[in-house]
């Protein structure tokens, strides 16, 4: 870990969502640090909070819901005490984000160019439309899209979802923002093309130096690309550390039976291990950790909310009883 | 696209035969022929006359095509009341009639989007709250009470519009128009409010709910993501996608709206086909009756061709057809 | 998917709540709402009990006075037997009884009409989403030719060939809004006749008529109760439109419509309440009508749940 201080810092984010049948706490008491051209993967379940981060961090985070507490230090500024106009200066051009659903992240009616240009000339006025063009083409050139000329006067819906997703990547990268934040991008495409997308994210995200917050629910992905892990569950960040460190010597019973669970690690014939239980709804979070009701290591000390710590060097971990023991 | 277009204009023909065929049905299986296309005042050697030349003689198959035919001339009978070719007298009222049903229209655009949009970007405030029941109130109000009570307080009461009436008229490219003038656009002005008030509400509910639904679309969060200013947001990537819908909507709507002028003209003695059918009927002038049954329908099937194009030319998923995918 | 959940999902929660209690809850959480549903009962009271409750009864040739023609509201009567609270018009009628007894007129040809076109179009749409094939292409075209020509011209058309009288009337209404009820529930239909419990009936033998309604036909209903409420509101507007251009309801029949175009020739001597009142009180039936149907489609409309 480099000794200067990290690009972004989110600390003890929380955001909830107040509707009708109650307060859903999201996010509460989320912490995390990336470094710049760092990739940390952000994963969990459905459900767990992980794409709400990412939205508080954006500032993107909509009625009902409203970031309660926390701060978020990004390049010296805390986002959540930031005008909204300051915000919007920030987004697309420091900080981007893409979403999952290729089809509905990009406006139907409009051509491929003019979603591009648009986003250059927000934050940059004296560019030219000419000049937005060539740097769009070039842009979509790079992500590894064939034709980009042509590509360039064509419409989302003339494109394949991998495609898409592509030129979405190529819109958020185009002013060479220093944070990109990735919301499931393989979830919704074929995993063939997954693959592809990931190695071009991981590609363009070194060449320019862009730090990066993979979220996903697959462990799997996160092996080959993250530098950090942290794991979500219910709101909270449960474990967090250098990817090697935690996915070969995980601390939270959470993080060992989502290890356990990815196909490729069992054994060809054995049965799949699951995690006993559900994920407790939002609205009736269980007193102190979040976990112990489906936990095999839960006992009565459970009930109290146990502070993440680092019980390792530089590896942190949210439990009563983690997992110290001794391993090959 | 043209196949497109082909395989419209033929369905539309389609359409403009079986209505002829309805029309023409209609009208002479409700009683004798002879008495609704002969004036009643004909003795009986106009009446062979007009047998012979109209074929009533022959079976109803021929007799259709007879029809047929001389519709196609703009053959239509004369106007018992006027003595007239009813087909002229339509085409002579039409621009009228046309006038009003545009600039009615355009009020409801010019009005009803801005305020259908807001309220569908704001839907919990107050004002938006307002315009949902405004709305609610805007097509619940008969167009011919409404019409009376423009009328009585804006003509009657204040004196500041004329109550009825076209007012002067400027000929542009053989057509006779009013609003180019002061005089034409204070008569055009009552007809017009009264005509749009439903259309003005069925466009603030569409853009409404329009905008409601695609404010929470992923690619209007992904616009924001991206830094754009919310006013560019809103007016092109919000409005872009509602704009489909409300103009398919407003289109189909433009044949109601020629058709509902009947009510308008009838009460501003707005002098355009509407005002001529009421008479007509009244008065049981069946050749002007036809003949406006024929021009009604031929209008509104070719303004439902035109809509269907003008929506195929503006959703470039139509425009260009789906599943052009490439990998 | 980690879509971004609104929280109202709960995982195990609540479930006392019956669908019914959840939509009367939700219907009436519109104040709006609650307040047309109000005056649709008052107003159906009035209809329903007019010849009991008006001063006078209006077409009865007999009772009425010529000499007390177009006195304005609040005056009374020559006889001093009663007080014309809202005026009369030139034939000495009492506005307010006549009134009365034109919401009864307006709201049993909209009801009769719209309930009528309700049983046709349904019929025809429950055929159409069950047989399919030919049968369901005949129907859907005539219902899209019939759905492209506006209402308007259609009852025009209609009336001008058949002529005057009640029952005309409404064959005219209901011809005009037959279509938008097929067209809703061959929608709703078509969608539960893929499920496979309808399959499974089938393969039961029960017999279709009996598929068609127990099955197919309560998954209808919740659209086809909003588009009745709209239908109703359009029966009422058009009967008074028609009549008010005297193509509608004759002479002898209470329309509202024909009291405000009695009193459209009035208006420029300022005698205003014989067109005035009969449009308020037509003006509020619709408006709560439209009110209530307007709720019905909110809460019945499931893309629009939050």
């Amino acid at each position: 870990m480099s000794a200067a201080a990290p690009l972004l810092s989110v600390e003890e984010l929380r955001t909830h969502f107040l509707t009708r049948a109650g307060v859903v706490k999201a996010v509460d008491g989320v912490s995390l640090a990336v470094n710049r051209g760092e990739v940390l993967g952000l994963v969990g379940e459905s459900g767990c909070g992980k794409s709400v981060t990412g939205f508080s961090i954006m500032g993107l985070v909509d009625p009902p819901g409203k970031i309660v507490g926390g701060r978020i230090l990004f390049e010296g500024e805390d986002l959540t005490t930031l005008a909204e106009e300051r915000l919007r200066a920030l987004r697309g051009e420091r900080i981007a984000m893409i979403f999952q659903d290729p089809l509905m992240t990009l406006n139907p009616v409009l051509r491929i160019e003019t979603q591009m240009t648009e986003a250059i000339r927000a934050h940059h006025p004296d560019v030219t439309q000419t000049q937005a063009r060539a740097r769009a083409r070039d842009a979509l050139a790079q992500t590894g899209i064939p034709d980009a000329e042509q590509r360039l006067a064509a419409y989302p819906h003339q494109f394949s979802g991998g495609m898409r997703q592509r030129v979405a990547i190529a819109i958020a990268l185009l002013n060479r923002p220093a944070l990109l934040i990735a919301d499931e991008p393989t979830t919704a495409l074929d995993v063939t093309i997954q693959a592809q997308i990931l190695h071009e994210v991981q590609k363009l995200c070194r060449e320019s130096g862009t730090a990066l917050i993979w979220i996903t629910h697959d462990l799997a992905v996160v092996g080959g690309l993250a530098d950090a892990v942290a794991v979500m569950y219910a709101g909270r960040i449960v474990e967090q550390g250098p990817v090697d460190d935690v996915l070969d010597r995980p601390l939270h019973p959470y993080t060992l039976g989502l290890l356990g669970s990815v196909p490729s690690r069992t054994r060809r014939g054995a049965r799949l291990p699951q995690i006993p239980g559900m994920a407790p709804s939002p609205l009736r979070l269980p007193d102190g950790c979040s976990f112990r009701t489906r936990c095999p290591r839960a006992d009565s000390s459970c009930a109290n909310m146990p502070a993440l710590e680092a019980l390792l060097p530089d590896h942190l971990a949210r439990c009563v009883h983690p997992l110290m023991e001794a391993r090959p | 696209m043209t196949v497109f277009i082909l395989r419209r204009l033929m369905q539309s023909a389609l359409v403009l035969v079986v209505m002829s065929a309805l029309v023409f049905l209609g009208v002479f299986a409700i009683g004798n022929p002879v008495d609704i296309l002969v004036s009643p005042q004909a003795d009986q050697a106009e009446i062979a006359r007009s047998t012979a030349a109209l074929g009533l003689d022959k079976p109803l198959w021929q007799q259709y095509l007879v029809f047929l035919g001389n519709a196609l001339h703009g053959r239509l009978g004369n106007s018992f009341v006027f003595n007239e070719p009813s087909l002229r007298l339509i085409v002579e009222r039409l621009p009228a009639t046309l006038e009003l049903a545009f600039s009615a229209m355009m009020l409801a655009v010019v009005l009803g989007l801005p305020l259908g949009l807001y309220a569908g970007l704001k839907p919990e405030t107050g004002f938006a709250r307002a315009i949902g029941v405004g709305s609610i109130l805007g097509f619940s109000l008969p167009t011919f009470w409404v019409g009376i009570m423009l009328m009585m307080v804006f003509a009657v009461e204040l004196g500041w519009l004329p109550s009825s009436g076209r007012g002067a008229t400027v000929s542009v490219l053989g057509v006779e128009v009013s609003f180019l003038t002061w005089d034409g656009l204070k008569h055009l002005i009552l007809p017009a409010v009264n005509l749009s008030l439903s259309r003005i509400a069925l466009v603030i509910r569409l853009a409404a709910s329009g905008t409601r639904e695609v404010v929470h679309m992923d690619y209007v969060k992904f616009a924001r993501a991206k830094g754009l200013r919310p006013r560019r947001v809103i007016l092109v990537h919000v409005l872009g996608n509602i704009l489909i819908p409300v103009v398919t909507v407003l289109g189909l709507e433009t044949g109601a709206v020629i058709a509902f002028s009947v009510v308008t003209e009838t009460i501003f003695a707005w002098p355009g086909i509407g005002r001529l059918i009421i008479s007509s009927i009244t008065v049981l002038d069946r050749p002007v009756i036809v003949a406006y049954l024929m021009m009604t329908v031929f209008l509104v099937i070719l303004i439902n061709l035109l809509v269907d194009i003008l929506y195929s030319a503006l959703d470039p998923r139509v425009r260009l057809g789906e599943g052009e995918a490439r990998a | 998917m980690t879509a971004l959940t609104d929280g109202t999902r709960l995982a195990g929660g609540v479930a006392e709540e019956t669908p019914l209690r959840r939509f009367l809850q939700e219907f009436f959480a519109s104040r709006l709402a609650l307040g047309g549903l109000v005056i649709l009962a008052a107003i159906l009271l009035i209809a329903i009990f007019a010849p009991w409750i008006s001063p006078q009864n209006p077409y009865d040739l007999a009772a009425l006075d010529l000499l007390d023609g177009r006195l304005p509201p609040g005056s009374a009567s020559a006889d001093r037997a009663i007080t014309y609270w809202l005026g009369t018009d030139d034939q000495g009628r009492d506005m307010l009884s006549a009134i009365f007894y034109g919401l009864r007129t307006s709201l049993a040809v909209g009801a009769l009409s719209a309930g009528t076109a309700l049983a046709i179009g349904t019929t025809l749409g429950l055929i159409a989403a069950y047989i399919g094939g030919r049968v369901e292409s005949l129907i859907m075209r005539l219902v899209d030719l019939q759905l492209s020509f506006p209402a308007i011209l259609v009852a025009l058309i209609l009336l001008a060939l058949l002529g005057h009288g009640v029952g005309k009337i409404i064959l005219a209404l209901v011809v005009v809004q037959w279509a938008y009820f097929a067209r809703t529930v061959r929608g709703s239909a078509l969608v539960e006749r893929r499920k496979e419990y309808v399959e499974a009936a089938r393969c039961l033998a029960l017999s279709d008529v009996r598929i068609m309604l127990h099955h197919l036909l309560p998954n209808c209903l919740p659209p086809l109760i909003v588009v009745l409420t709209v239908q109703v509101a359009h029966a009422i507007a058009l009967e008074a439109t028609l009549s008010f251009l005297g193509i509608g309801l004759p002479i002898t029949e209470p329309s509202l419509g024909l009291l405000i175009a009695n009193g459209f020739e009035y208006m420029m001597s300022g005698k205003y309440w014989i067109s005035l009142f009969p449009g308020v009180a037509l003006l509020i039936t619709i408006m709560a009508i439209n009110l209530v149907g307007d709720r019905l489609r909110d809460v019945l409309n499931p893309r629009l749940q939050t």
